[in-house]
């Protein structure tokens, strides 16, 4: 769906994307993660096409977007990350003026603004002045604006930035439901967290340059898991026992709970609770937690020093 | 329009979003109804009712349309960057047509909505007086000239933002002060006749004044008539180039040389105004420093307004060894178009003065150096490579204002001192003067303009690297 070769982009002086390449499959949902000031929201405006790089090539659908940037516009959505919006129109108004702006059919217009704001639970504000919404109903305006044309890629720059927990979730949910209609979506974000929901792509930038771009890819550098195990109270000397142990890479004892970083497998963790309690130890709870995208992108970084 | 949604005007969605906006109900009356007022106190205090409808029309329409007009339309586009909604209208697939048109008479639409009304009086009082074309021709030139005013400074604000691409405000008071110059130039020979000639429009009627263009001679007004349209037609074309520009089409640069040969022509016509007192060899001469002069005024003027970002140049140059012409018409910076035909004017000048001089008649009128226009051109190189020096640099927070204040500095400081020390021989190294000479004017600047263009090249080159050697 998007292929970027050797991507270079300058501010006046400094270099912000440098010579980056990346495949993202079509339907695929990918996080762009990385530290403020990475080049993300740059990446995502040459994605766009509204930003020219100073040199390398971007393929969406095949088509070099940098040579016929106008072929590819209405096959994107973009939702930048401090959008701003026609406070003085309604929000019927906004929705029909992108959907004239992208050229979509006019007899089709009705239909597509009840879908869009069904999708987004907007329906209620439709007749409602968009200087009257409030910072949620807003955001969820935009991202409406932003699928209207019923775009192929979608782009989204912080799109759960400021809004509360319960409508990230419903964030959710709707990218996995335009996933299934056949929408690939780039998300960048700073809520990691959540990016397990519903992102099955990673791509990961640092002062420019891409350091990972696939979730599978990530996670077979980092095949560990998380142990957990809280004891009646604590123990002392606990960490005589584990030093002993080969398969546990790292630990840390806070109090009666230890965590441990564990390279075995669900055998080897059965052996090693059996020897804790062979021990005499008061294991109460003994539980394996497999790390999501946030774990695996703080690892990462703090494996390069971020 | 609170409740239209689902109808396009004109099949134009930024027409349509700006007409949603500014149009509803309580202004639609609003404005007649101010105008309505304003004509019934008129009729109560004018003797005669029509001459009064059309000067109050005249200065109304000035008032609207040229000053509110000019505040709407520079914040056309700025409040889209502003207020964060610009980039969604680059990515749309609106044409630069339905934006030119859009733009131009939507954010406009209510300082219309009113012009119009007043036209509309204007009009059908000018029946009801003595002079009715006269009264015709004056309101056609200012509506020619509303729509070219509007248009020079939404193509201005469009400069603007590519200058100031990655920032998220711009300010519009510049815009709209120099379309405000603009209005009061273009306006000035209607507007204010008014008022500083028997203060009414008869006024206009006693003025014999002709002027003579291209050895055509016309009434003052049907010569303004017969400019706006040119100008309107330019304006017009010029916006939709920088719309082109602006949303990712190919552009070039033939609009912009166009425009500027019919500068050339245009204003090498006034010298046909002197033609009673030297020979026609001379008044071409005259035509040709009026239009080399434009030029250079117009090179510094765009040199000042477009982006000197450093990443353009690298584009430019990449462009060139690449020998990609589409890329490199599309970005080459519109100075570089006035420059060259600056040089091309100055050769023209030098070669034809240079005749001159030597087939020279007693009764030629200009007593000046052969080597002024090349030692102009030389300045003027200095100037552009100070001008990129220091917004290359990057020290400045506002580098076109540093560099103004430095050529203005340059221009009258070192100059003044030189002068109060009678050293009036070196003055013209830094100062153009019209008796300088081969070794105080033109080798000392080219000298210069030579040291600075290195100077130049060197920091555009150090910053080139800093860039690339960033990891």
């Amino acid at each position: 769906m998007v292929r970027v070769e050797n991507l270079i982009f300058d501010y006046q002086e400094t270099r912000a994307l440098d010579n980056i390449s990346f495949n993202i499959p079509e339907g695929s949902i990918t996080a762009l993660v990385g530290p403020n000031g990475a080049g993300k929201t740059t990446l995502l405006k040459c994605l766009s096409s509204l930003y020219k790089p100073f040199s390398g090539t971007i393929f969406i659908n095949g088509i070099n977007i940098i040579e016929k940037p106008l072929e590819i516009r209405k096959s994107i959505g973009y939702l930048q990350d401090y959008f701003g919006l026609y406070d003085d129109l309604t929000v019927k108004q906004a929705l029909a003026y992108v959907y004239f702006s992208y050229k979509c059919d006019p007899s089709q217009l009705d239909n597509r603004i009840i879908e869009v704001a069904y999708q987004l639970k907007i329906s209620d504000k439709l007749n409602s002045k968009i200087s009257f919404l409030s910072r949620g109903y807003r955001q969820r305006l935009a991202i409406a604006q932003a699928i209207i044309h019923s775009p192929k890629l979608l782009l989204l720059d912080e799109p759960a930035s400021g809004l509360d927990p319960e409508s990230r979730n419903s964030l959710s949910q709707l990218f996995l439901e335009l996933n299934k209609e056949g929408m690939t979506i780039i998300v960048s974000s700073h809520i990691l967290a959540e990016l397990d929901q519903y992102a099955n792509n990673i791509l990961i930038l640092r002062n420019g340059k891409i350091t990972e771009s696939e979730v599978e890819e990530l996670k077979s550098d980092i095949n560990d898991k998380l142990l957990l195990i809280h004891f009646n109270y604590p123990i002392d000397n606990i960490d005589e026992l584990l030093i002993t142990e080969p398969l546990i890479k790292k630990y840390e004892i806070d109090g009666f709970k230890i965590k441990l970083l564990y390279s075995g497998d669900v055998a080897d963790q059965h052996k090693l609770l059996k020897k804790l309690i062979d021990n005499g130890l008061p294991v109460a709870q003994f539980y394996s937690k497999q790390p999501n995208i946030q774990d695996y992108y703080l690892r990462k970084i703090d494996e390069k020093q971020l | 329009m609170k409740n239209s949604y689902n109808r396009l005007i004109f099949n134009n969605p930024e027409l349509t979003r700006n007409i949603w906006v500014e149009f509803n109900s309580t202004r639609l009356i609003l404005m007649p109804l101010i105008f309505a007022l304003f004509l019934i106190l008129i009729s109560t205090f004018s003797s005669n009712f029509a001459d009064a409808v059309v000067i109050f029309t005249t200065i109304m329409f000035n008032i609207l349309v040229f000053i509110w007009g000019s505040k709407l339309s520079a914040d056309s586009v700025i409040s889209e960057i502003n207020e964060r909604t610009w980039d969604n209208q680059v990515l749309s697939l609106n044409s630069p047509w339905q934006m030119t048109i859009g733009k131009l008479f939507g954010a406009t639409s209510y300082a219309w909505y009113g012009g119009l009304i007043l036209i509309i009086l204007n009009f059908i009082a000018a029946f009801f007086v003595d002079n009715t074309f006269l009264v015709l021709k004056i309101s056609l030139t200012n509506i020619f000239n509303a729509i070219t005013i509007h248009s020079v400074i939404i193509s201005l604000t469009l400069i603007g933002i590519k200058k100031n691409r990655y920032k998220t405000k711009v300010n519009s008071t510049l815009y709209f002060l120099i379309g405000l110059a603009i209005a009061w130039y273009l306006g000035y020979s209607t507007f204010i006749f008014y008022f500083f000639d028997n203060t009414t429009y008869k006024g206009l009627l006693n003025l014999s004044t002709t002027i003579l263009w291209h050895n055509i001679s016309f009434e003052i007004n049907d010569f303004m008539l017969f400019t706006s349209i040119p100008f309107f037609l330019w304006s017009i074309a010029g916006l939709y180039r920088s719309f082109r520009y602006e949303l990712g089409y190919p552009s070039g640069f033939s609009v912009w040389l166009g425009f500027l040969i019919y500068i050339i022509f245009y204003i090498s016509g006034f010298s046909s105004q002197i033609s009673e007192i030297i020979d026609s060899k001379e008044v071409f001469y005259v035509g040709l420093n009026l239009a080399y002069f434009s030029m250079l005024l117009i090179t510094y003027f765009s040199l000042f307004l477009e982006p000197k970002h450093i990443t353009d140049y690298k584009k430019l140059l990449k462009s060139i060894k690449l020998k990609d012409y589409k890329e490199f018409s599309n970005i080459l910076p519109l100075w570089v178009i006035s420059l060259i035909l600056s040089i091309i004017l100055t050769l023209i000048i030098t070669i034809y003065t240079l005749t001159y001089v030597i087939n020279r008649t007693e009764n030629f009128f200009f007593d000046i150096s052969v080597l002024l226009s090349l030692n102009l051109l030389l300045f003027l190189i200095r100037d552009i490579c100070i001008v990129h020096f220091i917004s290359f640099t990057g020290k400045f927070k506002k580098p076109d204002f540093t560099s103004i204040v430095f050529l203005f500095l340059a221009y009258t400081l070192l100059p003044g001192i030189l002068s109060v020390f009678d050293l009036n021989d070196i003055v013209p190294m830094f100062f153009p003067f019209a008796e300088s000479t081969f070794f105080n004017g033109t080798i000392p600047v080219l000298l210069q303009a030579i040291f600075l263009f290195f100077i130049m090249s060197r920091k555009y080159k150090s910053i080139s690297q800093k860039i690339e050697r960033i990891d």
